[in-house]
Order: C-alpha cells, then sequence, then structure tokens
C-alpha cells in the first residue's frame, strides 16, 4: 500500500450555493414561497448532514440540513417562506460554511433570492384583436384584469386610448374569468380606426380602487391601405416539385397556410413586399416583392438535410 | 509515522537541490528548461515515500497486483481494448470509478460512426475513404489530425466485423448523421429487452464478452496516478478502492479510457472561462467524466489537443435533467425528460432581465458548439445563474404542443416523466403574472412583449432580425419554461498518435522539438495508450453525432497493440 497523501487534493473546498424558489402561493397575509438550496462542491463532496443557514431581512434565522445527494448536488428540503402583509421586497440570503472536522472544509458561500410583494397587484393582458385592419375599419379586441389574489373584478372598466392618449374605447369586465385562466375578467371593446396608416399604438388602462392599483398594458395594430391585388402563391419543395401542404406564407401583414394543393391566395396592397415561407423539414424562404396588379408566383422551399440526431 | 516524515521532508530537499543544480547547469536558457526541470522535480515531490526508496522516488512502496494491461475505465473505448488485450494473450485488468459497468456509453444514444465497412456494402452502401476523410475534417473545422484520423478510417471495417464475430453484436441498421455524404452510422440491434439502435446493447454486449473470457472487472476503483519512470515508460498506476490505496504494476502497458471532463466545472472554466457558473449536471453518470484520465496524463509529461473547444451542448426545456435513470442497469430503461421544444414560431426567448437576448431563428435545440451565435448570447447573459425562458400564449403553447403537458406546468415532479422542475415553468392570467412566478422583472417582461408584439405588427423585428412570419404574444393565458443547457460531450482531449499511444509532449522542450513532423514520428510515452472521448484529434473542433463509432475503434487498435509490448521484468 502507497502511503503517499493525496497532494493535489485541496483542504479547502469553493462550493456553489443557491437559494432557488420553486413556487409562490398568495395567502390572506401575504407571500408564500416554497424555496429550496442546492449546495455543490466540485470535489463532489456528499454534504448531507451539515446546515444550511437561511436568514431574512429582518434577522429571523432558519437551519437547514442538506437531505439528499445525488452525486453531485447536495438539496435540502423544500421549505416555506413567507412575506409580511405589508407590500415591498422582501429577501432571503442561504449560507454554507462547513468547517469539515476529518475532512475537507468548505469556504463560506451565499445565494440571495429578492421577491417582491405587492397586494392585490393588478395586471391587465389585451388580445383578440386583428394583426392588420384597414383605415376606417370597425376593431374589437378583448382585455383583461387579474388581481394576484384572485378578486372577482367584475364591473371594473378598462379604457383603450389610443397614441394621443385619447379614449376610443371602454370594457366593462364581465362575471367569469376567461377560459383557461384562473382569474381574469374580462370585456370587449370595439372602436372604428381612424385615418393613419403604418403602425398604431394603444394603451389599455385599469383605474386603482381602494384595494388595487392601477394598470396598463400597450398593444399594437398594423393599419394597412385597402389590398388592391391578389397574389397566388404555389408552395412546392425543391428537387421533386412536389406541392407542400401545410407551408405558412406571408406578404405582410397577411399571413395564411397552404392548402392541399400547396397554395395560398393573399391579398396585398400594389407596392413593395416581403415575403417570408417556411415549412417543417425546409429551410426558411425570404423574398422582397414589387407588387404591381394580380400575380401568380411559385416559391421553391429547399429541404433540410436530414440527420439522426444523438439524442 | 515521524520516519515517515522526515524521509519526506528528506527527499523534498535532495529534489531542491537537484532542481537549482539543474537550473545551473542550463545557465542562460533559463525559464524554458527551468520549467522542464520543475516538471520532473514536482514528481520528485509527490512520489517521495522514504523505504529506502530514495534512488527510485517514481516507484511506489511496493506493487500490491500485478498484470500485463490495466484498462482504466468501462466504456466504449475501454470495453474493446480489454477484450483485444486479452484475446492477444495479455492477462488484462480493467478498471472504473463507477459503481456499476459502462460509464456514459450505457446512457448515449447508439450511433456509432464507422466507415468504409463491409456492413454498409451489405447495406448497399457506397462508402469512400476520400469521403470520410474530407467529410470529418471539413465537418472539424480542419482540426483533425490527418493520421489519427485516418487510422479510424483504416480500422473501422476490421473493427465493425470484429464486433459481430468476435464480440456477437449484430448491425441492425446505418443511419445518415452529420457530417456523412453517406450513412455510416452504424446502431445495432435490438438485444435483451433493449431497443434497436440504443448504446446499451453495445455496452451488454461488451459486458457479456468480458464476462466470458473471465477478464477481472474492478468497479469502485478510481485510478489517480500514473507511475512512469522519468523520461521512461510507464509502470503501472495507483487505484483508490474502497479498502485503501493500491499500486497496480502493468508489465505491458496502460490504457486510459476514461471519458472526458464534462463533469469537471474547474477544468471547464479553465479552459473556457466564459463557463463562469457550474454547468447543470446533466443525468446520472456526469459525475463519472472529470478528466482523471486528462489530468494524470499531463502529470507524466502526456498533453492535451485543442481544448479550448470544450464540449458540444444539448439541452432540455423545463428540466434540468437531460436523461432520468435511477441507478442504471441493464433491465432498467431511461426515462423521457423535457418539453417539446421544435416549433417555436409563437415563441420569444427572455433572459434574466426579462429581455430578448437572441434572434429566436437561429437557435437550435440539438447539438450546439460555443462559438454559434445563440450560445454566444447566452454566455452574454448578465445574471448568474443565466437563464433562457421561452415565453408564450395560449396559441404558443397549443403550437408548441405544450397544452398537452399542462399538468407538469401546475405540479411539475422532476422524478417522473417528462421531469418537469418546479420552478422551471410557469402557466399565468397576465404576462406580469407569469414574469413574478418565473422571477424575472414583470414591467421588463411586459415592455418587451409590448415591443415585440409592434415588430409583429410593423412586420419586422429591428431588435435582433428574426425572419418572419411573426405571431403576436397575445391570447391568455401565458406559458413559460425555462431552457436549460447541458454539456453533452467533449470534442477534444488527450494527445495520441495514430496507434493511440499518447505523445510525449516534453519533447517539444527540448532544442529539436520545434521541427514540423508527422505526429507518427513523434515521441510516446512508452506503454501508455489512451482511447475514447478521453482524447483528441480524431474529429478536431466538432464531435458531430455518432462518434462512439470512432470511440469503439480507438479501443480496438490500443488493446491489440498494449498486449503486444514487450513485458517489462
Ligand atoms: C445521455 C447521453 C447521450 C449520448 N448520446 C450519444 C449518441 O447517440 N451517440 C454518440 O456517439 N455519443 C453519444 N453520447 C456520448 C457518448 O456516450 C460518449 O462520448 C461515449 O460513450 C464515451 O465513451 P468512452 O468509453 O470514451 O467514455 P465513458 O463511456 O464515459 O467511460 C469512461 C469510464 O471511465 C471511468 N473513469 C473515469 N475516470 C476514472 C478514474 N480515475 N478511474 C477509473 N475509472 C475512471 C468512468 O467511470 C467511466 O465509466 C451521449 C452521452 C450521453 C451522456
Ligand atoms: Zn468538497
Ligand atoms: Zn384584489
Amino acid at each position: 500500500m502507497s502511503k503517499d497523501a493525496p497532494v493535489s487534493e485541496p483542504t479547502l473546498h469553493c462550493p456553489e450555493i443557491l437559494l432557488s424558489r420553486r413556487r409562490v402561493e398568495e395567502t390572506d397575509e401575504g407571500a408564500r414561497l416554497v424555496l429550496i438550496v442546492r449546495v455543490s462542491c466540485p470535489h463532489f463532496c456528499n454534504l448531507t448532514g451539515t446546515t444550511v443557514l437561511v436568514t431574512d431581512n429582518e434577522g429571523g434565522e432558519l437551519e437547514l440540513p442538506l437531505a439528499s445527494f445525488n452525486g453531485v448536488e447536495n438539496e435540502t428540503d423544500e421549505f416555506i417562506v413567507a412575506t409580511g402583509s405589508r407590500g415591498g421586497t422582501y429577501s432571503w440570503t442561504a449560507s454554507y460554511l462547513d468547517a469539515g472536522e476529518g475532512r475537507p472544509s468548505h469556504d463560506l458561500v451565499t445565494s440571495t433570492l429578492s421577491f417582491d410583494y405587492r397586494p392585490h397587484a393588478t395586471s391587465l393582458a389585451v388580445w383578440g384583436y386583428p394583426a392588420h385592419a384597414c383605415a376606417g375599419d370597425s376593431v374589437t379586441l378583448m382585455v383583461g384584469a387579474t388581481c394576484s389574489k384572485g378578486c372577482v373584478l367584475e364591473g371594473r372598466r378598462v379604457s383603450v386610448l389610443d397614441e394621443g392618449g385619447r379614449e376610443c374605447a371602454e370594457a366593462a369586465l364581465g362575471s367569469r374569468p376567461w377560459e383557461g385562466t384562473q382569474a381574469l375578467y374580462w370585456g370587449t371593446a370595439t372602436f372604428t380606426l381612424g385615418a393613419p396608416r403604418g403602425l398604431q399604438r394603444f394603451d389599455a388602462r385599469l383605474g386603482d380602487d381602494a384595494e388595487h392599483g392601477a394598470a396598463a398594458c400597450g398593444f399594437s395594430l398594423f393599419v394597412a391601405p385597402q389590398p388592391d391585388c391578389i397574389l397566388t402563391i404555389a408552395v412546392c419543395g425543391q428537387g421533386d416539385g412536389a406541392p407542400v401542404v401545410g407551408a405558412t406564407v406571408s406578404v405582410h401583414p397577411r399571413v395564411a397556410t397552404t392548402d392541399t394543393e400547396g397554395t395560398v391566395v393573399l391579398a396585398a396592397c400594389a407596392g413593395s413586399a416581403r415575403l417570408d415561407a417556411y415549412a417543417e423539414g425546409y429551410e426558411r424562404y425570404h423574398a422582397d416583392l414589387l407588387v404591381t396588379g394580380d400575380s401568380t408566383l411559385t416559391v421553391s422551399l429547399v429541404p433540410k438535410p436530414r440527420y439522426e440526431e444523438d439524442f | 509515522m515521524a520516519s515517515d516524515t522526515d524521509a519526506r521532508h528528506a527527499q523534498h530537499e535532495e529534489a531542491q537541490v537537484s532542481r537549482r543544480q539543474f537550473v545551473k547547469r542550463a545557465g542562460i536558457v533559463g525559464g524554458t528548461v527551468g520549467a522542464l526541470g520543475a516538471a520532473g522535480v514536482l514528481q520528485g515531490c509527490t512520489a517521495a515515500d522514504g523505504a529506502g526508496a530514495s534512488s527510485q522516488w517514481w516507484l511506489p512502496a511496493k506493487w500490491d497486483v500485478e498484470t500485463d494491461v490495466v484498462v482504466v475505465g468501462t466504456g466504449d473505448a475501454g470495453c474493446p481494448a480489454a477484450i483485444r488485450a486479452h484475446d492477444a494473450g495479455a492477462k488484462v485488468i480493467v478498471i472504473d470509478k463507477g459503481d456499476f459497468f459502462g460509464g456514459c456509453s450505457v446512457l448515449g444514444g447508439g450511433n456509432s460512426q464507422l466507415a468504409c465497412t463491409s456492413i454498409q456494402t451489405r447495406f448497399d452502401i457506397t462508402d469512400d475513404p476520400e469521403w470520410d476523410y474530407d467529410d470529418t475534417m471539413e465537418f472539424g473545422l480542419y482540426r483533425s489530425n490527418p493520421e489519427v484520423l485516418q487510422a479510424w478510417i483504416d480500422n473501422s471495417d476490421s473493427y465493425a466485423r470484429w464486433a459481430e464475430d468476435v464480440c456477437e453484436m449484430a448491425w441492425a441498421r446505418i443511419g445518415k448523421q452529420e457530417p456523412a455524404r453517406v450513412p455510416r452510422s452504424h446502431l445495432a440491434a435490438a438485444y435483451r429487452g433493449q431497443s434497436e439502435g440504443s448504446g446499451i446493447v453495445i455496452s451488454m454486449h461488451f459486458f457479456e464478452q468480458l464476462e466470458k473470457r473471465g477478464i477481472e472487472v474492478l468497479l469502485r476503483h478510481k485510478m489517480t496516478k500514473i507511475f512512469r519512470e522519468p523520461n521512461g515508460p510507464v509502470l503501472g498506476i495507483e487505484v483508490e478502492t474502497p479498502d485503501g490505496t493500491i499500486a497496480i504494476k502493468a508489465r505491458r502497458g496502460v490504457v486510459i479510457a476514461t471519458g472526458g471532463f464534462k463533469g469537471n466545472s474547474q477544468m471547464v472554466r479553465a479552459w473556457h472561462p466564459a463557463f463562469d457558473e457550474t454547468l447543470i449536471w446533466s443525468g446520472w453518470p456526469d459525475v463519472l467524466p472529470t478528466g482523471d484520465g486528462h489530468l494524470c496524463v499531463m502529470n507524466i509529461g502526456g498533453g492535451v489537443v485543442d481544448m479550448s473547444f470544450i464540449m458540444e451542448f444539448s439541452g432540455r426545456l423545463g428540466s434540468r435533467q437531460y436523461v432520468r435513470w435511477d441507478r442504471p442497469h441493464f433491465d432498467n430503461p431511461s426515462t423521457r425528460t423535457g418539453l417539446p421544444n421544435s416549433r417555436l414560431e409563437h415563441i420569444v426567448f427572455v433572459e434574466n432581465s426579462g429581455r430578448r437576448y437572441l434572434n429566436e431563428a437561429g437557435w437550435e435545440a440539438g447539438h450546439t458548439l460555443p462559438w454559434l451565435p445563440h450560445m454566444v448570447a447566452f454566455l452574454n447573459i448578465k445574471g448568474r445563474p443565466r437563464m433562457e425562458w421561452m415565453v408564450t400564449d395560449q396559441d404558443g403553447a397549443e403550437d408548441a404542443e405544450w397544452t398537452s403537458y399542462e399538468d407538469a406546468f401546475i405540479n411539475p415532479d422532476p422524478t417522473k416523466s417528462p421531469c418537469i422542475e418546479p420552478g422551471w415553468v410557469a402557466k399565468a392570467d397576465t404576462l406580469a403574472e407569469l414574469a413574478r412566478q418565473m422571477g424575472v422583472p414583470a414591467a421588463a417582461l411586459e415592455e418587451t412583449v409590448a415591443t415585440y408584439n409592434a415588430s409583429v405588427a410593423a412586420g419586422a423585428d429591428p431588435e435582433f432580425q428574426r425572419p418572419g412570419p411573426l405571431f403576436p404574444i397575445a391570447r391568455p393565458p401565458y406559458w413559460a419554461a425555462r431552457w436549460c443547457r447541458m454539456s453533452h460531450d467533449q470534442c477534444t482531449g488527450i494527445r495520441v498518435n495514430q496507434k493511440m499511444q499518447v505523445v510525449d509532449q516534453m519533447e517539444q522542450w527540448q532544442p529539436d522539438g520545434g521541427d514540423s513532423k508527422p505526429i507518427s514520428a513523434e515521441k510516446v510515452i512508452p506503454r501508455l495508450y489512451a482511447a475514447g472521448e478521453c482524447t483528441g484529434g480524431t474529429g478536431g473542433a466538432v464531435r458531430g453525432s455518432g462518434k462512439r463509432g470512432w470511440y469503439q475503434v480507438h479501443g480496438y487498435i490500443a488493446g491489440d497493440l498494449v498486449a503486444k509490448e514487450t513485458p517489462l521484468a
């Protein structure tokens, strides 16, 4: 047996620590965060049984054992910390130091996590508006509002302001949340687009009330001139020339998917335009067009090379 | 005890003295030669053991075990080396520091690139050695060593036939993988419940062949040092075992087949400082490839090539595990991890600050390299740990097929397929709520999406030039999943020649060492071979896919040659 000490082994290891957040839950008294701490040593030390110290910004302390080791990372079990009921930034710091009797010791490392608690924080979503419209068109869209505590916002009003800050529409929030959401109360707003063409920005705004702060959400519409040309675009694969079904083709601002013949028909305005096309298994295609009238175009997509991937 | 320490102390002094003498003799040549001297002295200090061995400090106090050949590692490279060495008449011991057989090789996919084989002919595939050479050179950015690459081409066919005739494996199919102009990726037939083309099948066959020959395989035996006579041959290795440290003498030689170094974050950082945070552990066996072979070889005068190319990366969405496999066994299948990530049209990527940081269309889920644009964008993220979130709306979640994993978004469970990590997925009524779950600033995320949606409406993305058509992120609820970049495997490593002999890097310090010569003419470290992912040279800067084939051929070459070395007394 060789009696050599392994000279390359440092006696002080520099581990890494990470305090990470797994879940956030709202309660009546504030927010509860489910956290976990991971400590890993580049020498793959099994540190289970040693402890991590978690402190909050009011001097509270929690000592937690590293409970499991997967060969690389040591983890605590999940644990819960809570904010107070007042809004503000709360933070927690996890630190690890291991004096390591009879084995290498581990240097002090820390990791801090902060959470901005806003009681009854409201926020908005805007959707359902068309990708493009023409001057003079009537536009209908959906606006929804939610409170972080899930309050029922039925009857609250959301106004829509145009670029100049003038209210152009209003929505009253209904009684039931939007499908698939927890508490997004929503309504519709309708307004008529004015003359200016191009990109127009709007803002949806929810005012405050006794419990809730205000919220806003910006969105944009592209106001196009009335189209005066029809483009018929056939998409095929380069090489075999076979039609590509289900390819997405756009001549901004219009987008369509090719039919069973590999064709789309898109309205367009005379002038310069950008054509984009893609389909699974092919390279992306792009061309700059000068549209002068109704026309028929053929786009041939270059197949991507097919390889088996290592997994 | 005391006498031991004294002896070591005395040894140290002696070494110091000899270095001073050496430097004095070297005179004004200074630095370079001094460094060489220091390397020799360092060994003198570390190996000092007293016990009357003062004149032969490079030897262990005693050899605990003797054999002809020691193979270090039970993966795709180590196994064929051991089998071939045995079949050439050598007594072989195989060691592995893992507590199961097979290393990364049991977990990997089974694609094995082999060149110009009769198996290809059987499948009506016509290959050409020049194509093999050119394809690999081009793919590896012209950094392959010509002779080492040629060795793979020249030995592929005999290896492929040997795998069938001697190892009872059946090649069932040949697939096409980068960088091949014809299919070269040999896939083994299904075996004992494991599917066709899986990597574990290869390990199973090798395991059975080792067993059949009664070759000793010692698990939980870790090589910690190679014993080499100064400027002379390798004599054996030092091994940590559950019962203490032993020295194994290898009369004919040692084959290093220890795999890559992706599990060694210090080594990764040393060669590529942009990786300044620990890479996420990507699956069970990553604790094994920690560069032990590289370090032991460098310690006795071997070298490494192209190490700044570091490795290939891959990743998973919403999961921190590349593959999940509870204690690997040959009858224990692995579990699928991560969410679908191939349809990105409706998805924007944001980093720690809640802002976009790349052109999403240039992103790739598959194997990526540190110098590709999206990897560079990732490495430029300021926050630590770097976060990359894919954010979308209900339309995008449907398009990306995340909606069929809704339960994984709501009740993430890292232990059940698809092994989603809590905190790495989010679903919310508004973007602000989504941001709160993700842990990124809500106002920034709202602004990012509003700006992006304006680009969508305008039909151009001035920030990152993402090509159209672009889709807005609008319809609630909103979804997000975090991408996990993981080291996949190493492209480069120990410098070997075409016979898989480790080149003696010290020769380059010699006055005539600067002459350009083919690697076959460079001096080697006698009786030291290396094979597999721990080596560099076959494929240059990029590993590509299916390089298990290279590694198997490496082992096949090394095993035969090491067995034919004349035994030491
Ligand atoms: C999930 C996954 C998927 C992959 N998919 C593919 C694929 O489809 N195709 C492909 O070509 N490649 C793939 N790879 C990569 C491929 O598996 C490896 O490159 C290949 O198996 C390496 O073989 P190897 O024999 O060189 O090393 P390994 O299989 O890593 O074996 C090295 C062995 O050496 C042992 N060892 C290390 N240090 C010591 C020491 N000091 N003492 C004793 N023993 C030691 C280790 O324990 C290990 O068992 C994949 C890898 C992974 C992890
Ligand atoms: Zn440690
Ligand atoms: Zn409320």
